[in-house]
């Protein structure tokens, strides 16, 4: 009966953590970083052969892995040159993904490791994946550093589902910073008259927009076609 | 309308007759005055100072680390005096909000809420708890090792909720103290362990009254009885001397009794002159103005 009881258990946190998993690859596939198919749709039997320890638990602490941005991301992301600065460097880096294995609530210690961590190994960017919510204090940790490293944070329960593949959440697509440039001047617009995204917005989130990023929002309707509305991000 | 031309008319506004002073040189204050006003002023300036500078992550750091001298004649009822003081100097800046942010902190590393104290935190599991007092959300009860540890840590809490200044160094901080706890004696004598619980049953019980004295003056308050708890009521309780069986309500009309919920008779459904009258019975016939 415990047995039973345990062994289900795990098997629905195994699930959940293995939805996780996905979900994380696609997010950071749809931000441009380079993961193939195969990485991002990993079947739960492989899953489960490698991160299951031998009674069937997953190791959160093996769950971690790094990606490099697309050529096409790394131009996005580099600012137009300037005579100051002929040669910008693209704001795009590598990023470093990771599974908290803490179970209780996150606090500067932990927060702490990671960001260190990352810029231990120059991540351009990082996303901590937590089982429980972060402390006021930690948090603080994330947005002190944030100069440094753009750290991210996302409960499991967050992204067991992938909002994205949801049918009413249209498409969006992150400007960089000349479209956006044009776009403002095409429509002669001050950036602040643009309707805005809020940046913990589950999709701004999951885009990892950033405040003063301009995003592309795809709709199809019936009767109007494909339209596209934009957002600032504040 | 036509009213006779008055001689002249007449300004509404007072004769200037009265030549305001000159703006007098402002004399200066007696020394104690000049003193009370620059505190008043400090006070003022720092209570405007809502946007304080926050806290530093390495102080909450330092904090979630004591107690740092860890001995088993050591205790939250007896904290290294080292300890006490960084704790104190440090909390006194502290918003209460940061005070509870330190609490949280300490129960991520499983430490006990109450800075000043060497053991883990509890770890109940579910969300509630059955308890002698009552119920409990498990998440409050975590926070601590201990309900006493609890009492100590809300009580610096509270002294930061409603703060009061004290002078120190030419600034105006915090008042700060712990908790008081049984008198000290010699830390290196073990003490008795039964002789240690009952004292702080002791504690606890005094604790009680001091709330429920507390709690009626704050009601008193709230009522507006000036008097407060002097003009307390001696209430007796008689036991009344003819005691029958208790009866359980029986509805009067036993003609009507199915068409009885729970002492209640429905009215719907039921044909209109029967309705009308029973309206009767609660309707005053005419109403007046
Ligand atoms: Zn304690």
């Amino acid at each position: 009966m415990e047995e039973e009881g345990s062994s289900s258990m795990h098997a629905r946190e195994t699930s959940r953590l293995w939805r996780a998993w996905r979900t994380v690859h696609e997010m950071v596939q749809d931000r441009g970083y380079e993961l193939s198919d195969e990485e991002v749709r990993v079947p739960l039997e492989q899953f489960k052969r490698e991160f299951a320890d031998a009674d069937g638990s997953i190791m959160r602490g093996k769950m971690q892995f790094s990606a490099r941005p697309s050529e096409a991301m790394i131009k996005k992301f580099t600012p137009p040159p300037t005579p100051g600065n002929p040669n910008p460097q693209s704001e795009a880096g590598t990023i470093w993904v990771e599974f908290c294995p803490e179970k209780s609530s996150i606090g500067i210690g932990v927060m702490k490791k990671f960001v260190q961590h990352c810029s231990a190994n120059n991540f351009k960017a990082g996303i901590l994946i937590t089982a429980a919510p972060l402390s006021p204090q930690a948090r603080k940790v994330m947005t002190v550093t944030q100069h440094y490293t753009q750290i991210e944070c996302f409960m499991e329960e967050d992204l067991l589902v992938n909002i994205t593949h949801h049918e009413l959440v249209p498409k969006h697509i992150v400007l960089s910073r000349e479209e956006k440039m044009a776009l403002l001047k095409r429509y002669r617009l001050k950036e602040t008259q643009l309707p805005r995204i809020l940046s913990k917005d589950p999709i701004a989130r999951y885009l990892g927009l950033k405040r003063g990023q301009v995003v592309k929002i795809v709709r199809t309707s019936e009767t109007a076609g494909r339209y596209a509305s934009y957002r600032l991000c504040v | 309308m036509s009213t006779a031309p008055a001689p002249a008319p007449r300004g509404i506004l007072k004769k200037a007759a009265v030549a305001a002073p000159p703006p007098a040189e402002p004399t200066p204050l007696p020394r104690e005055q000049q003193i009370t006003l620059h505190q008043a002023q400090q006070l003022q300036r720092r209570l405007e100072e809502e946007i304080k500078p926050p806290v530093p992550i390495e102080t909450f750091e330092r904090l979630t680390q004591l107690p740092r001298v860890r001995r088993p004649s050591l205790s939250a009822a007896r904290p290294p005096p080292d300890d006490v003081r960084e704790f104190l100097n440090a909390v006194q800046d502290f918003l209460p909000r940061e005070y509870s942010d330190l609490i949280e902190e300490r129960n991520c590393m499983g430490s006990c809420g109450y800075a000043l104290c060497p053991r883990p935190r509890r770890s109940y599991e579910g969300e509630y708890k059955i308890l002698k007092t009552g119920i409990a959300k498990t998440a409050d009860l975590n926070m601590w090792c201990s309900d006493e540890c609890a009492r100590r840590a809300l009580y610096i809490k509270v002294q930061l909720d409603n703060p009061s200044y004290i002078r120190k160094d030419g600034q105006m901080v915090v008042k700060l103290e712990l908790r008081e706890e049984e008198p000290k004696s010699s830390p290196q004598k073990p003490k008795d362990k039964v002789d240690e619980l009952a004292k702080t049953l002791e504690q606890l019980e005094v604790d009680k009254k001091t709330q429920t004295t507390k709690d009626a003056a704050s009601l008193a308050a709230e009522r507006g009885d000036v008097g407060g708890l002097a003009r307390q009521v001696e209430v007796t309780i008689h036991e009344k001397s003819d005691v029958a069986p208790a009866k359980a309500p029986e509805p009067e009309q036993e003609a009507d009794m199915h068409l009885f919920i729970e002492g209640h008779k429905m009215t719907f459904g039921i044909d209109k002159d029967s309705d009308e009258e029973s309206d009767d019975d609660y309707l005053p016939s005419t109403i007046r103005l």
